[in-house]
């Protein structure tokens, strides 16, 4: 499957499911070495390994009413459930789009910023905010929230002056559509 | 800015998915006796396996030792292992650069290649030197008729980020642009933010 096309070229993804791959593919890996290595032992010697053996001996033994196979086939389901999910749910952007600016003489642009990006922007803005004695901030592609905490006793007027700021900042970055910002403050103790 | 294989995995993920979800299922309907019946409600005379019976019967085991069906196994087993190998391969990310330009490909008047990176080098140079901007990676993909750009720029947090994208595009990508003596046909930037806690042993004035 190629990486070259337009939408493999693209900034703006959703996630690409790294993980859960990597360790299916490592599964499948493993499964399938181990089991060609005791099937060619197997045609080698003519005979299965009593490590084959053994595990299979205890494996025959069981019926399909057994609890241990109604485990293994709720654990399969479950992980099969976990694969599908992980398949075909989109998740969210990591990125949000920024605004382009006119002039030049490109055929296409895509200009992004990354959502910890946002986070740093917004937590900058909101350190600035007098009164804001510390400060957190996430982000998400259409969301920022602001965390900060102040000694002052004007906590509303503080939340105000910091969402303004961090959407006025935002808005001048050319963050596109304009994330929705939200503040929470908390007021230390004096 | 690299590019990874997300529909692959997304493809493999769900087939395999729905492979183990069906397979968990039937285990389960076998397991509970609900089987039969619901074999019966679809109009199937179905009345093996039950919770009764074995996993496995004498007649597995004896197929397991013909030589045949033990080469088929090693062989879908070698299959199956590559595969594995072949899709965690896959996840390395990669950066696709374009191979080196072909600028005159003529060869009755000459050659003239250029390789990607001394372009690209000169455009992450040109790019660092921006107000506002601590590092910057650029990508070249395409041909020399119609290059992609692909920049990862890491501002400052007080860096102008519009007036920054405006010097990308009408000055750094243009320059390039000019290089090449044609158009891009395609820019892309992944802007990324420092955070100043990292900088917290030095001063900025």
């Amino acid at each position: 499957m190629s990486r070259n096309n337009a939408r493999s070229r693209r900034l703006r993804r959703r996630p690409s499911r790294v993980v859960p791959a990597t360790i299916v593919a490592v599964v499948l890996l493993a499964i399938g070495s181990l089991t060609a290595v005791a099937a060619i032992a197997r045609l080698v010697n003519g005979a299965w390994a009593t490590q084959v053996t053994r595990p299979a001996r205890s494996v025959s033994a069981l019926t399909w009413g057994s609890s241990a196979t109604i485990v293994t086939g709720a654990v399969l389901a479950l992980i099969g459930l976990v694969l599908l999910v992980a398949g075909l749910k989109l998740g969210a952007f990591r990125t949000a789009r920024l605004a382009a600016p006119a002039g030049g003489e490109v055929g296409q642009t895509d200009y992004v910023i990354s959502t910890r990006g946002l986070a740093h922007l917004a937590a900058a803005q909101a350190d600035d905010v007098d009164g804001v004695d510390r400060v957190s901030a996430s982000a998400s592609g259409r969301k920022v929230h602001v965390a900060v905490t102040t000694a002052s006793e004007q906590a509303d007027r503080i939340r105000e002056r910091v969402q303004a700021g961090v959407a006025g900042r935002l808005t001048a970055a050319g963050v596109s559509p304009a994330p929705k910002v939200t503040a929470t403050v908390r007021t230390k103790g004096i | 800015m690299r590019q990874t294989a997300a529909r692959l995995n997304r493809a493999w993920l769900t087939v395999l998915g729905i492979l183990l979800l069906v397979a968990g299922l039937a285990g389960l309907l076998i397991s509970t006796g609900l089987l039969v019946p619901a074999a019966r409600a679809v109009g199937l005379a179905v009345t093996r396996p039950g919770p009764t019976d074995k996993l496995f019967g004498a007649a597995t085991a004896s197929a397991f030792g013909l030589t045949w069906v033990v080469l088929v196994t090693a062989i879908v087993a070698v299959i199956v292992a590559l595969l594995g190998l072949a899709w965690l391969i896959a996840q390395v990310p990669r950066s696709n650069e374009a191979k080196p330009f072909r600028l005159h490909d003529d060869a009755g008047t000459g050659l003239t290649r250029c390789e990607p990176g001394v372009l690209t080098d000169a455009v992450e140079e040109q790019i660092k030197a921006l107000p506002g901007v601590n590092n910057a990676s650029a990508v070249l993909r395409g041909s020399s008729s119609a290059p992609d750009l692909t920049v990862k720029v890491t501002a400052s947090e007080r860096a102008d980020l519009t007036r920054l994208l405006t010097s990308i595009q009408n000055t750094v990508a243009a320059d390039l642009a000019g290089a090449l003596d044609t158009k891009l046909n395609r820019l892309g930037v992944q802007v990324e933010v420092d955070s100043a806690k990292k900088h917290a042993g030095s001063i900025t004035v």
